[in-house]
C-alpha cells in the first residue's frame, strides 16, 4: 500500500471500491476519549496502525450503517492499542544502549573530544603505577640486602641460633653502638652564641 | 582499546590507582621491627606555623638591645647553621643506620630463637624498651633537622624572636637527642643481658644434648 504517494482522485460512488475505502480509512486520526489524538502512524506497520486489518468484509452492505460500524471497529483498535501502552520505567533506561544520533550530513564542526585527555590520563596512571611499583621493589630489594648483611652466617633464612650466634650478635650490637660518639655528636656548644657570633 | 574507555572508566580506574598508591604507602616503612619513620614536618606545615608555634610555646620577650644585637648578626649566624646542618645530616644518618639495624638483627634473632622453641620473654620485653628509646630518637631527629633547617633559611631579620625561639628549640632538641642516645645505650644493656642468659640456656641444651650447630 502506497497511499502517501499520491492523492486520491474524486471519484463517483460507484466506483469506490472496498480495497481504497481501507487505505482511506488507514489515513483517518479518530479522536479519543481523553481528547488526545495519536499521531498517525506508517500504515504498513502492522504493528503501528491500529488499524491495520481491520476489514471491510466485516461491515454490512449498506453505506451509513458501513460507516457506524466500520468507526466502530477502528475505535476499538485504537483503544486496545492504547491500553496496550504502559508507563516506561525510567530506571530501566539505564541498562538500555544509548543510541547515538545519526551523523549529520555536511562539514561538521570539530569537537574537542575527551577520547585524547582519557588517554593521556590512562597513559600517566601507568606510568605513575610502573614507578610505584618499581620504587616499592628497590626499597624491598634494599631491605633483603640490609638483612642479608646482617648477620653474615648467622641469619640465614635455613640456619638455627646457637649459643655462639647469640655471644657474637650481643657483642656486634653492643660495639657498633658504642662506636657511636653521641657527645661529640650532639654537642650543646655547635649552637651556643659564641659559635654562632651572636 | 584504551581509546574506548569511557569518561566513567578512566575515573574510576585513576580511583583505583591513588587507592592503590595509599596502600603501599601507608605501609610500615620499616617492616616489622616496630620503628617508626616520623613524618616530615616541613612538608605538612608552612615555615610561618612553625615559626608561631615556636614562639607560642617559648613566649620569648626580647629587649630593644637584644633585638639589635640580633638584627646585626643573625645572617652571619646563619651561615655557621647551614655548616652544622651538613655535619648534623651525616651523624643523623649514621645513627639512624645503626640503630635500624640493631634493631631488625634483634628481631631476626628473637624470631629464630622463638621458631627453636627458646623462651624469649625477657627479650622481648627488653627489646620493646629499645625499639621505643629508638624511636623516641627518630621521632626527635625529626623535629631537630626541621628546626635547623628552619635556622638556616628563614628571613631572621624580618622575624627576630621567630629565629630567637628556634634557635631555642633547636638547642633544646639537640640536648634531647644526646640524652636520648644514653638511654639507647642503657636500654641495650638489657637487651644483651637478656641476650647473656639466652646463650646460657642454649649452652646449657647444648651440652644436654651433645647437639653441635
Amino acid at each position: 500500500m502506497d497511499f502517501h504517494k499520491k492523492p486520491l482522485k474524486p471519484k463517483e460512488d460507484s466506483d469506490f471500491t472496498k480495497a481504497e475505502l481501507t487505505t482511506e480509512l488507514a489515513s483517518v486520526p479518530v479522536k479519543q476519549q481523553d481528547g488526545e489524538v495519536p499521531a498517525l502512524a506508517n500504515a504498513d506497520d502492522p504493528e503501528g496502525n491500529p488499524i491495520q486489518g481491520a476489514s471491510v468484509d466485516d461491515l454490512g452492505s449498506s453505506g451509513e450503517a458501513e460507516m457506524d460500524k466500520i468507526l466502530e471497529v477502528v475505535n476499538q483498535k485504537v483503544k486496545s492499542t492504547t491500553l496496550e501502552d504502559k508507563p516506561k520505567r525510567k530506571w530501566f533506561a539505564f541498562f538500555k544502549r544509548r543510541v547515538r544520533p545519526a551523523p549529520k550530513e555536511g562539514p561538521q564542526p570539530r569537537k574537542n573530544r575527551p577520547v585524547v585527555a582519557v588517554s593521556l590520563a590512562v597513559l600517566a596512571s601507568l606510568a605513575l603505577s610502573a614507578a610505584a611499583y618499581f620504587a616499592f621493589w628497590q626499597n624491598d630489594t634494599q631491605k633483603q640486602a640490609d638483612s642479608s648483611s646482617l648477620g653474615s652466617q648467622d641469619l640465614t633464612a635455613n640456619s638455627s641460633v646457637d649459643a655462639a650466634a647469640v655471644e657474637r650478635l650481643s657483642s656486634e650490637v653492643q660495639a657498633e653502638v658504642d662506636s657511636l660518639s653521641d657527645s661529640q655528636d650532639f654537642d650543646p656548644a655547635s649552637l651556643s652564641d659564641s659559635s654562632l657570633g651572636l | 582499546m584504551l581509546i574506548h574507555l569511557t569518561r566513567r572508566k578512566a575515573i574510576m580506574l585513576l580511583l583505583a590507582f591513588w587507592g592503590g598508591l595509599l596502600v603501599l604507602a601507608t605501609q610500615p616503612v620499616l617492616g616489622n621491627t616496630g620503628l617508626i619513620e616520623p613524618a616530615d614536618s616541613e612538608k605538612t606545615t608552612s615555615l610561618s606555623e612553625r615559626l608561631k608555634k615556636r614562639k607560642d610555646e617559648l613566649k620569648l620577650s626580647l629587649g630593644e638591645s637584644a633585638k639589635q644585637r640580633l638584627a646585626g648578626k643573625c645572617a652571619a649566624s646563619q651561615a655557621v647553621v647551614k655548616k652544622l646542618k651538613t655535619r648534623d645530616a651525616a651523624a643523623r644518618d649514621k645513627y639512624h643506620s645503626a640503630y635500624t639495624k640493631m634493631i631488625e638483627r634483634l628481631e631476626i634473632v628473637a624470631t629464630k630463637l622463638a621458631q627453636q622453641g627458646v623462651s624469649t620473654s625477657g627479650l622481648a620485653n627488653a627489646q620493646q624498651l629499645l625499639t621505643d628509646s629508638v624511636n623516641q630518637y627518630l621521632s626527635d631527629a625529626e623535629a631537630y633537622r626541621a628546626a635547623v633547617d628552619d635556622l638556616a633559611n628563614m628571613d631572621c631579620k624580618g622575624d627576630l624572636e621567630g629565629f630567637q625561639a628556634t634557635l631555642v628549640t633547636a638547642r633544646s632538641l639537640r640536648e634531647k637527642l644526646a640524652s636520648d642516645a644514653a638511654l639507647i645505650k642503657t636500654s641495650l644493656k638489657d637487651v644483651t643481658a637478656a641476650l647473656a642468659g639466652i646463650k646460657n640456656s642454649l649452652q646449657a641444651a647444648e651440652a644436654g644434648s651433645g647437639r653441635t650447630y
